[in-house]
């Protein structure tokens, strides 16, 4: 017997968790890339990155059962129609990236930006945008 | 010619009084799979639809099939 609340609970937590982690991720990046062209301070950087890395860690523990949920609660927190929200949230983070990358090279005739900041912002924006997508398709599945 | 996948997973599942939930637990999958395949927002893969007819006692083609 599966227990349906729960697995509703943990799925709900975790697409909440993605929009969460899509915010923090903007956040810092914009923060840090502020703090590189002078429009911020720079002391947010390292602490920035060690809350990041925190929270993906907690996220992948914890959000898709973990350690601590037996193996048929693992199995319908990731059933077919979660797999399926996570390709199409990937797609969505591909065209993210194909409009970060046209962005990136638009900005870039007016504000020199560097190899690494390009990286960066390419991969900050098609992540969040493929989180975000897989958010809101988890949420709209479990509310209907 | 465009043929469209019916799902006759709702009907099937009011005939015998399940709830979503019930359904999502005789196979095993979370109640949003059921909600998204009846809503038509997901079309399951073959193992699922024959987990589907297997937990109704019939056929997939019972619970699914073209438009014509």
């Amino acid at each position: 017997m599966i227990d349906q609340i729960q697995v509703e609970r943990v799925a709900r937590r975790r697409a909440w968790g993605a929009r969460f982690m899509a915010g923090v991720l903007l956040t810092t990046a914009m923060h840090d890339i502020g703090a590189i062209y002078g429009y911020a301070n720079g002391g947010f950087s390292i602490a920035s990155q060690a809350l990041w890395v925190i929270v993906i860690l907690l996220f992948l523990l914890f959000a898709g059962g973990g350690l601590v949920r037996t193996s048929a609660m693992r199995a319908a927190l990731y059933d077919e129609s979660t797999i399926e929200h996570g390709r199409r949230a990937l797609e969505f983070g591909f065209w993210g990236a194909l409009l970060a990358c046209g962005v990136t090279w638009a900005v870039s005739g007016k504000v020199p930006i560097g190899g690494p900041d390009v990286a960066r912002a390419v991969v900050t924006y098609s992540v969040a945008m493929a989180l975000v997508r897989f958010a809101t398709l988890e949420m709209k599945a479990l509310e209907e | 010619m465009s043929e469209e996948l019916v799902v006759r997973l709702r009907d099937a599942r009011a005939e015998r009084g399940w709830t979503q939930a019930e359904l999502a637990d005789r196979i095993g999958v979370s109640r949003k799979t059921i909600n998204t395949i009846e809503n038509g927002v997901f079309v399951p893969s073959t193992v699922l639809a024959l987990k589907l007819a297997r937990a109704f006692e019939t056929q997939v083609e019972a619970l699914f099939g073209l438009s014509d």
